[in-house]
C-alpha cells in the first residue's frame, strides 16, 4: 500500500467550526490511478492540501500512512523529498525568481534525499530537456519568473512539467483540468499518462469527466460532505455525467438514516 | 528645494544645541589655519546652521529620520589611521577599477592609483577647501562646515571612460568623514563611480558627503553606492545632478549599513530628452533605519525618468521612502516612473513611504506606486511543495524581491559584485528570519 488514508478528519486551523473532513478513508496502492470527483464545497482541495502538508488545515482524527510512514508527522517540504507530489489548483507566482532556478532548485532538493549528487546548471539543462519536448512546453517559460505572465494553461502545464522533473511516487492533482482549454487538457493528460508506471500512482481531484476520458482513472470516488460516499470503476464517471451527484447523495442520506 | 531658508527655525532641544555648538567648535578649529575663501564658506554655512537649526521630527522631510542617536553620539575631526592594501582586499571589487582610497577622510597615496594615471580623458584632482554652495539644509551646512577634501572629477569631451572610478572610503576610527565630490562629464562623454563606505573596526563614523555631477549634452554617467558602514555609524549623503540635453543618469544606492543612514538625490532634468534612472536595494536589520530620497525635477520636455526602491526589513529595522517627481510647466511628453516595494520579515519592522507626484503639463505620463507586504505564504508552500527548505524558500523569495533593481545594471563585473554584497549580507541573517 503506497497510501493508507483512515477515517481522516481535518478542519480550517484558524476555524475550528469549520470541519471539513468528516472520517475520509482511502486506499492507493502503487501503480494505481484514482480519481476524486464531487460537487463544490466537499473538500476535494482541502483533501489534496491536507495529503501535501498545507498548514491552513489542522488533523483532528484519523491518520496517513505513505510508504510506510505516518505522514503526518513530516513537513510539506519533507513529504515531497519523499515523493508526494501536487499539481495545484492555482500554480503560484513568484516574481524575479526565474523558473529554470526554482526548478533546479527543487530537483536538487529530491535528489539531496535520495541521495543523487546535485546537478549543475548544464546537467540541469540537459536533463530539461527531455522533459520538456515531453510537456510540449516553449522554452522560454524556462527563463521567466516562476509562473508570472504565463496564461491558465502554461501554469498547469508548468506545474505537469515538474512532475515529470521531480519523478514522485504520488501525484496529486488538484483540479488541474479547471480552465483549461482541449488542447491544453491532452497535454496535461498526456503528459500524466507518460508518467504513469507501475510505482506511481495517481489521484486525480476533478469536477469533470473529460481529463477523465483522457487518463482512465482504476479507481473513481465520490467525495461528499467530507468522505467517500461511493467508489467504483471507470464507468461512474460516465454515471455522474449522466445523473450527477443527486441520486448518489440520496442513496448515501437514506443509508446514514437507517 | 523643497527647504526653504527662510522658515523660522524650530524649536531646539538642549542636545540639539549641544551637538550645534560642538560642531561650529570642531569648524571654527579647523577654519583657525585655513584661507579666506575657505573661512567664507565655512562661516556662511556656520550662520545656517545657527540660524535654522537642526532638523526636528516636526519638520516633515524628517518626521521619519531619528537624529537623536547621533545628537549623542558627538565626533571630531580625526587623522588618518594606517590600512594596509590586503585589510582591503576582501572589501574592494576584484575587476579593474581605478582606485581612489580614502582613510578616515583623507586621500591616501599608497592605496589609490595615481592620479597623473587617471583613465584617458578623465582628469581627477584633490582640493582641501569644500565645495561652494549655499546650503539648504543641515547636513549641507555641516559639510561645508566640516569637510576637508573634495574631490573633481573632469570628463572631456566624447570621452569614453571605460574603466570605472572607485572612490573608497575606509574608517578605522570614530570621527567625522565628510567627503565632497564634484563631477563634470561633458558632451558625449561616458564613466562610471563605484562609491563604498567602508568601517574596518566598530567605532562611530559620522560619514556626511556632498556631490554634484554635471551632465553635459548626451553625457552619459552610472553610479553605484554601496554602503556597508558598521552598525554603529551615521549616514548622510546630498547629491544634486544636473542634466543637460539627451543625457542619461543611473544610479544605484545599495544600503546595508550604518544605523541611521539617509540618502538623497536630487535631478534637475535640464534639457530635452533627458534619461533618469534611480534605483535603491536596502536591507536592513535590528535597530537600523535607512532613508532613501529622491526629488526628480522633469524642466523640459520628452524627458524619461525610472525609479524602482525596494527595501527589506528585518526585525525592528525601519525604512523610508520618499520620492518626489516634479514636472514643469514646459515638460509636455514627460515619462516618469517611480516605484517602491518594501518587504518586512517580522511583525516589529516599519516602512513609511511617501511617493508623491506634482504636474503642471498637461501631456505626461507619470506613474508611482508603493506596496508593503509580508512574505507570501502561499510562495512559501508552493517552494516547500517542491521539496525546497522553508529557510532557503524564504531566501529565495527575499533574494528574488530585493534583487531585482539590479537587473538594470548593464555591467556584468558590477552587477555580479553588488548581488555578491546582499548575498552575503541576506546569508548573515537567514537565522534572524527564521
Amino acid at each position: 500500500m503506497l497510501l493508507d488514508v483512515q477515517n481522516l478528519k481535518a478542519q480550517v486551523a484558524e476555524d475550528p467550526t469549520k470541519q471539513i473532513l468528516k472520517g475520509l478513508t482511502l486506499q492507493v496502492k502503487a501503480g494505481e490511478v484514482h480519481a476524486i470527483m464531487g460537487p463544490n464545497g466537499a473538500g476535494k482541495s482541502t483533501l489534496s492540501s491536507v495529503l501535501a502538508g498545507r498548514e491552513d488545515y489542522e488533523v483532528t482524527e484519523g491518520s496517513i500512512q505513505f510508504d510506510g510512514e505516518d505522514l503526518l508527522d513530516i513537513d510539506a517540504e519533507d513529504r515531497a523529498r519523499k515523493g508526494v507530489f501536487l499539481a495545484f489548483q492555482y500554480p503560484v507566482e513568484i516574481p524575479g525568481v526565474s523558473n529554470k532556478l526554482f526548478l533546479q532548485t527543487s530537483v536538487n532538493a529530491i535528489r539531496e534525499e535520495r541521495g543523487q549528487p546535485a546537478l549543475d546548471m548544464f546537467d540541469f539543462d540537459e536533463f530539461a530537456q527531455e522533459k520538456i519536448e515531453l510537456m510540449g512546453m516553449r522554452k522560454d517559460l524556462l527563463e521567466r519568473s516562476v509562473n508570472v505572465g504565463f496564461s491558465g494553461g502554461e501554469k498547469k502545464r508548468n506545474d505537469i512539467f515538474q512532475m515529470a522533473l521531480l519523478e514522485p511516487k504520488l501525484c496529486i492533482l488538484d483540479e488541474t483540468d479547471s480552465g483549461l482549454d482541449i488542447d491544453a487538457m491532452k497535454v496535461v493528460a498526456n503528459g500524466v499518462n507518460s508518467l504513469r508506471s507501475d510505482e506511481r500512482s495517481f489521484i486525480v481531484v476533478t469536477h469533470y469527466q473529460r481529463l477523465l476520458d483522457y487518463i482512465k482513472p482504476d479507481f473513481v470516488h465520490v467525495l461528499y460532505d467530507g468522505q467517500i460516499i461511493k467508489t467504483g470503476g471507470f464507468e461512474l464517471v460516465h454515471e455522474l455525467e449522466e445523473n450527477g451527484y443527486d441520486q448518489i447523495v440520496q442513496a448515501f442520506h437514506a443509508q446514514a438514516n437507517i | 528645494m523643497t527647504t526653504k531658508i527662510n522658515k523660522p527655525a524650530p524649536k531646539q532641544s538642549p542636545i540639539a544645541l549641544k551637538a550645534i555648538e560642538h560642531y561650529l567648535g570642531v569648524s571654527n578649529e579647523l577654519m583657525a589655519q585655513e584661507p579666506a575663501d575657505v573661512q567664507r564658506i565655512r562661516k556662511t554655512a556656520q550662520a545656517y546652521l545657527s540660524e535654522q537649526g537642526l532638523p526636528t521630527r516636526r519638520h516633515e522631510d524628517w518626521q521619519y529620520t531619528p537624529l537623536s542617536g547621533w545628537m549623542n553620539a558627538l565626533q571630531s575631526q580625526k587623522s588618518p589611521g594606517v590600512v594596509l592594501a590586503n585589510q582591503l582586499k576582501d572589501h574592494l571589487p576584484s575587476f579593474d577599477c581605478f582606485k581612489l582610497v580614502f582613510v578616515d577622510g583623507v586621500f591616501s597615496e599608497t592605496l589609490s592609483d595615481t592620479l597623473s594615471n587617471a583613465p584617458k580623458g578623465c582628469e581627477i584632482t584633490l582640493q582641501s577647501a569644500p565645495l561652494s554652495f549655499q546650503p539648504q539644509d543641515a547636513f549641507q551646512a555641516l559639510y561645508a562646515m566640516l569637510s576637508t577634501q573634495t574631490l573633481s572629477v573632469q570628463v572631456q569631451p566624447k570621452a569614453w571612460v571605460e574603466t570605472p572610478i572607485l572612490i573608497a572610503q575606509v574608517s578605522t576610527q570614530p570621527g567625522v568623514e565628510s567627503l565632497g565630490m564634484k563631477v563634470v562629464v561633458n558632451e558625449q562623454a561616458q564613466c562610471s563611480f563605484i562609491q563604498q563606505h567602508i568601517t574596518l573596526d566598530n567605532s562611530v563614523q559620522f560619514s556626511n558627503g556632498y556631490q554634484q555631477f554635471e551632465l553635459k549634452e548626451q553625457a552619459q554617467v552610472k553610479q553605484y553606492v554601496l554602503q556597508n558602514l558598521n552598525g554603529q555609524s551615521f549616514y548622510f549623503k546630498n547629491q544634486g545632478v544636473t542634466q543637460g540635453k539627451q543625457s542619461d543618469f543611473q544610479s544605484f544606492y545599495i544600503s546595508l549599513g550604518a544605523l541611521v543612514s539617509r540618502h538623497m538625490n536630487v535631478v534637475e532634468m535640464n534639457a530635452e530628452y533627458c534619461e533618469t534612472s534611480q534605483n535603491s536595494v536596502v536591507l536592513v536589520e535590528g535597530k537600523q533605519v535607512c532613508d532613501s530620497r529622491t526629488i526628480t525635477q522633469h524642466n523640459q520636455p520628452h524627458g524619461n525618468s525610472q525609479q524602482l526602491h525596494k527595501f527589506v526589513l528585518y526585525q525592528q529595522a525601519r525604512g523610508v521612502f520618499n520620492g518626489m517627481i516634479y514636472v514643469a510647466e514646459d515638460a509636455q511628453k514627460t515619462n516618469g516612473l517611480m516605484d517602491n516595494k518594501n518587504l518586512l520579515l517580522s511583525n516589529e519592522a516599519k516602512m513609511d513611504t511617501k511617493p508623491q507626484l506634482e504636474i503642471y503639463a498637461d501631456d505626461v505620463k507619470c506613474a508611482h506606486g508603493c506596496a508593503s507586504g509580508q512574505i507570501d505564504e502561499n510562495q512559501l508552500f508552493y517552494c516547500q511543495a517542491r521539496g525546497i527548505r522553508k529557510a532557503d524558500a524564504l531566501n529565495l523569495i527575499t533574494q528574488a524581491f530585493l534583487l531585482e533593481p539590479l537587473d538594470l545594471i548593464g555591467s556584468a563585473d558590477i552587477k555580479k559584485w553588488l548581488t555578491l554584497q546582499v548575498n552575503n549580507k541576506l546569508a548573515s541573517l537567514a537565522d534572524v528570519a527564521r
